[in-house]
């Protein structure tokens, strides 16, 4: 749709208007001052904590995650991070292979000695 | 702030009272406003002042309307329409329509052309109402406009063009 923004009607109209503004009568430039200083007013009354509220939810949220991502990360089955007792058997000198075959090692070591003890008696 | 607000509080009213017909009404919606922008938005930029008052004057004034519609649909339920019609002809923005008839005078007419204007505004549908006032009197382009008004671009342009079909229309009579 066209909107002909240099039409002399619409030029007319904006006239009107402005001269409208003009006439405003002494009293309700009064009431309309009044009333920004009470908006202002207003605003200085109110607490500092809730001025900032917007910065204080942002803080609160960045903790929040942070403490989700902590116990996220704490807690995962062997995802990215390896629980605590995985750590003490990969820094074992044996190697996580031995403890794989912990079994293995057990029955060859319960083997052994049962052949030796015939030949001590 | 307080030089912003007071450079945009006439005009805010004015938008307000084409709205409501009402001083008080208009008073208490500019009031409103101000208080809003200044709680939510003091510590914004200067720059983005301009374009969020004229977004929450716009959201109040449609509050208004919504709540108003309620009222009249309830009155009308309760029986009370009747009292409604018999103070309709109580509208300040008609009465002053009939207190500044077209004189011989410059100045007369001309008031009585600002008065005309005010009543064909005010009995526009709301949206066409606030797409002329904001496009053609506080030059807020489409895109503004439509922010403000919470509607698309392409409603802002239906609404304008209505608008000044109907108003040409209707001040037909106040063409020099």
């Amino acid at each position: 749709m066209n909107e002909p923004q240099d039409d002399t009607f619409l030029r007319r109209t904006r006239a009107w208007l402005d001269a409208g503004e003009g006439d405003l009568d002494p009293t309700t430039r009064a009431r309309l001052r009044a009333a920004r200083r009470e908006a202002l007013a207003a605003h200085r009354r109110t607490p500092a904590w809730r001025q900032a509220w917007p910065v204080t939810a942002a803080g609160l949220a960045a903790a929040v995650l942070v403490a989700v991502l902590g116990v996220r990360l704490w807690t995962s089955p062997g995802d990215d991070l390896p629980p605590l007792e995985d750590m003490a058997l990969l820094s074992d000198p044996a190697g996580p292979e031995f403890y794989q075959d912990l079994d293995f090692y057990l029955w060859l070591d319960e083997a052994e000695a049962s052949t030796q003890e015939p030949t001590r008696g | 702030m307080d030089h912003f607000l007071a450079g945009a509080e006439t005009r805010a009213y004015r938008l307000a009272w084409i709205a409501t017909g009402d001083r008080e009404e208009a008073l208490d919606i500019v009031q409103d406003a101000m208080l809003r922008l200044v709680k939510g938005y003091a510590a914004r930029p200067a720059g983005e002042w301009g374009p969020l008052f004229q977004r929450i004057l716009q959201s109040v004034i449609r509050d208004w309307y919504r709540r108003q519609a309620v009222r009249n649909r309830w009155r009308r339920w309760l029986g009370r329409g009747d009292e409604d019609e018999d103070t309709a002809g109580d509208d300040p923005l008609q009465t002053r329509i009939a207190d500044s008839r077209p004189g011989p005078d410059g100045e007369q007419r001309a008031q009585a052309a600002v008065a005309a204007l005010d009543a064909a505004l005010h009995a526009l549908p709301l949206r066409q109402q606030q797409a002329f006032l904001l496009r053609q009197w506080e030059g807020l382009g489409v895109a503004e406009t439509a922010a403000a008004m919470g509607c698309s671009e392409g409603s802002v342009k239906t609404h304008l063009s209505r608008a000044i079909h109907a108003l040409r229309e209707k001040l037909e009579d106040h063409r020099p």
